[in-house]
């Protein structure tokens, strides 16, 4: 049985007059196996993998093709017995591979198994893109499995060119809470933007897969990541007092993602935004900031009240508060933790606006925002991200972020840094 | 049972609830933690339906007050108050008093915060310590004929033990900061045969003092402090030690069933029938009566932190003094307050000997439970002793 904790980490002394409240909560789930789990009994588990079969695909003399139909049977081979799973094909539009009837799903076994691969196998491209139209074909077969842990797979080489922005966003937030989807773009012809905002508001993740040769680790992983998972339905449940605002919620680890949007009220002041499935072995953080009405020095209030909910049932609760003092030794400390993540999101920002100010050829703004995210990465210990970084610029001193920018840069390179700037690391805990 | 219920104050009646104000005596130590009463929130008057078991105002989030923040005891000869401070965001000191007859009991503990539940520990060790005194006072008190209070001593060990093991009782959090401690001090006047004897018993660096009937403070107790022993040791001059850090750290306590329990243990007596009162007791123009009464007061160091020495406090209590004794101990922690309430404050004083020492034992009606003693005036009998004999300093 997975059990779920969540912990808050704070400074609870506000200086006279302050108003502004933050915290890191960690939620924890654990007991659960690592691995793969058995859902909970009377639930079932779907899994959808969508690939472009756009005719984009067939470049690299049908290299892209051949990687993307092995890679989808290596996933096909990772999903666990007794999982109900469906292969779409994306173009224009959507179309059921296996198992041929669409809206269907098909029972993990030996046979399913097999017999899918043969229809991936003798896949071929042609067409467009439309994601929206591949989201809501995801949606469709998922609305017929009734109490699921929902997750897709979504992979494109390219823009979607073959439906309008508006019909992508629209189809995104009508399956927002349905299901997760990670997002995964083919080579560098794809948009950030666009897969950013499908993997956000699905509650999934967001990669390039610089070259065909790696995407077969990459299938299996995410699915063998989505086999794992156990408690389909984890929401932080927020209780705020009267006149407060909640500036920001976002997770922080092991990825920024904003959830302040996502709240859906649930009884006066009180909140749930949803977590997607977890595992029963993992640690996420999330960064909470509010606003609340001003108390007298001695004063103590709650800033939160922090539940989790599994499945719609209450878990006990973890306290956000706030005690106003004088003491400026009190109220000046700083919390590590709220410090950690409040550098992560800093250095994604300054990722993403260094990025920007390069494409619109402002090198100057580009070399100090780089630098910066260059220093505060070194600082954090962010390895990986000081690697992305070296490939887009030459630095000469990490401390101070003494940079120049690269005058040749691989797209792939600087796309991989802008979709994994949201990465962090955690805070190293002391003891 | 408790003797005095923990939420309230108020002698607890016999039962599971106490009758003052209604809170489970069983679970007294839960209870006296949560909001009790069916006020409505005190920051937006949001219905008592809306507060949370925590305490918290389901509406606007206000912490309802804690009815441990100002508590106060008033037997008119006896009275304890206790404050919550301006720094602190709880009260983690705990006090009570009893009366037995004209003897009387005072327990004051000090929870330690950088142990768990410090408010706990000093809570139900107060309790336990008080019950066990009472319980001693009570058992002489039904002997007829001589009493000589020869069993003092073992009567605060006693309460030392039961204070400790009440303390040993509060759950500790896992992955948390250390056994529920708290400091310890507390009291026994006994009327005996031949005066009164003063027994004073104490961990840590909560103080006791004789005050005589002039008004003057002597300390009874050596803090068990850092300071205290590095000056006695003779390692650094008090200026020194006191300007240190570590000065406070405490270097014994109740709640670590890891060290053998060491307190310190006082017995002062004070003979009746002295006709001879010691001039220096006796300065010009006062009158016989003034020189012959004295007081108890046990306190935590939020008072002494403010009045460190002997001539310190005796200007305090000069400063202080009310028309009653309550007044005179809301006054003490009313200066620890605008002196800058850094830590929780508790006084507990006691007129010495209670009103009743007038009255012939076998001649007293109900010993037990004289809530409201017949006569709330200081004797001024010259049958009441004057400054203490100091017979047994210490039993360190």
């Amino acid at each position: 049985m997975t059990d779920f904790r969540a912990e808050v980490f704070q400074n609870e002394y506000l200086n006279e007059g302050a108003d502004v409240v933050d915290a890191v909560i960690t939620v924890t789930a654990s007991g659960g196996g690592a691995g793969i789990a058995a859902p909970p009994s009377g639930q079932e588990r779907v899994e959808v993998i969508i690939i472009d079969c756009s005719g984009s695909m067939n470049e690299e003399g049908g290299l892209k093709m051949r990687a993307a139909r092995e890679a989808t049977m290596a996933a096909i081979d990772t999903i666990s017995d007794g999982t109900l799973f469906s292969i779409v094909a994306g173009v224009d539009g959507a179309y059921a591979l296996y198992p041929q009837e669409a809206g269907a799903v098909a029972r993990a076994a030996a046979d399913t198994r097999e017999a899918a691969k043969s229809v991936v196998s003798r896949v071929r491209a042609k067409g467009g893109t439309a994601i929206g139209t591949w989201l809501s074909a995801a949606a469709g077969i998922f609305n017929n499995v009734p109490n699921s842990i929902n997750h897709c797979i979504l992979l494109t080489d390219g823009k979607n060119q073959s439906e309008s922005d508006r019909a992508l966003n629209d189809a995104i937030a009508a399956c927002s809470g349905l299901f997760q989807c990670d997002a995964r773009g083919l080579g560098t012809d794809w948009n950030v933007d666009e897969l950013r905002r499908v993997s956000n508001a699905l509650l999934g993740t967001v990669d390039i897969i610089p070259s065909p040769s790696e995407m077969e680790a990459e299938f299996r992983a995410l699915t063998q990541a989505a086999m794992g998972k156990e408690v389909g339905a984890v929401a932080l449940r927020l209780w705020t007092p009267q006149g407060s605002k909640v500036e920001f919620i976002k997770q922080v680890a092991p990825n920024i993602d904003d959830l302040t949007t996502k709240g859906a009220p649930v009884k006066a002041l009180t909140n749930d935004y949803p977590l997607g499935a977890w595992s029963g072995d993992e640690s996420r953080d999330y960064h909470l900031r509010i606003r609340i009405p001003v108390g007298n020095v001695g004063d103590e209030r709650l800033g939160a009240r922090v539940m989790l909910t599994i499945d719609g049932v209450e878990q006990p609760s973890a306290l956000v508060r706030a005690i106003w003092t004088n003491d400026e030794a009190l109220s000046t400390r700083i919390n590590r933790e709220v410090a950690h993540y409040t550098g992560q999101a800093e250095l994604a920002d300054a990722i993403a606006d260094g990025l920007a100010a390069r494409d619109s050829g402002d090198g100057a703004t580009a070399t100090m925002k780089l630098g910066r995210a260059v220093q505060l990465a070194h600082e954090a210990g962010n390895g990986d991200t000081v690697k992305l970084l070296e490939k887009v610029v030459e630095v000469d001193d990490p401390k101070t972020g003494t940079v120049r920018l690269k005058k040749q840069v691989e797209d792939a390179d600087a796309m991989a840094l802008d979709v994994r700037s949201t990465r962090t690391v955690r805070v190293k805990k002391n003891s | 049972m408790a003797q005095v219920c923990p939420a309230c104050a108020e002698p607890a009646s016999e039962g599971d609830w106490c009758e003052a104000c209604g809170a489970d005596l069983d679970g007294a130590a839960d209870t006296a933690l949560s909001h009790a009463s069916s006020d409505p929130c005190v920051s937006c008057a949001a219905p008592s339906t809306d507060i949370a078991a925590d305490g918290y105002c389901g509406s606007c989030g206000h912490k309802q007050p804690d009815i441990r923040d100002h508590l106060e005891d008033d037997q008119g000869w006896i009275v304890m108050v206790t404050d919550r401070g301006k720094r602190h965001h709880r009260n983690e000191d705990f006090g009570a008093v009893a009366q037995v007859g004209s003897n009387s009991a005072m327990v004051v503990c000090d929870g330690v915060s950088t142990t768990d539940n410090p408010e706990q520990a000093s809570l139900v060790a107060t309790t336990a310590a008080l019950d066990a005194l009472v319980e001693s006072l009570k058992s002489s008190a039904e002997i007829d004929g001589g009493v000589d209070g020869a069993g003092d001593v073992a009567a605060m060990q006693a309460a030392v033990r039961a204070g400790q093991d009440a303390a040993l009782q509060v759950p500790q959090v896992v992955g948390g900061k250390g056994s529920p401690s708290c400091t310890f001090v507390a009291s026994i006047s006994r009327v005996t045969d031949t005066g009164v004897q003063i027994t004073v018993g104490w961990l840590g660096d909560s103080r006791a003092y004789w005050i005589d009937g002039l008004g003057v403070a002597s300390q009874l107790t050596t803090d068990h402090s850092w300071a205290y022993e590095q000056v006695a040791d003779g390692l650094m001059t008090a200026e020194e030690a006191n300007a240190d850090r570590r000065a406070h750290t405490i270097t014994r306590w109740l709640g670590d069933d890891a060290h053998e329990l060491e307190p310190g243990i006082a017995v002062h007596h004070l003979p009746t029938n002295n006709p001879d009162a010691s001039p220096e007791a006796s300065p010009e123009g006062s009158s016989e009566g003034r020189d012959t009464s004295g007081r108890l007061l046990l306190c935590s160091d939020g008072l002494w932190n403010y009045a460190d020495t002997d001539e310190a406090m005796t200007a305090q209590l000069e400063a202080q003094k009310g028309d009653s004794l309550l007044a005179l101990a809301q006054n003490l922690v009313r200066f620890a307050l605008d002196s800058g309430g850094h830590d929780n404050t508790t006084v507990a004083i006691a007129d010495i000997p209670g009103p009743e020492s007038q009255v012939p034992a076998s001649q007293e009606p109900e010993p037990e439970s004289p809530e409201v003693p017949e006569s709330l005036e200081v004797p001024e009998s010259p049958e009441v002793p004057e400054s203490p004999e100091v017979e047994d300093v210490t039993s360190d």
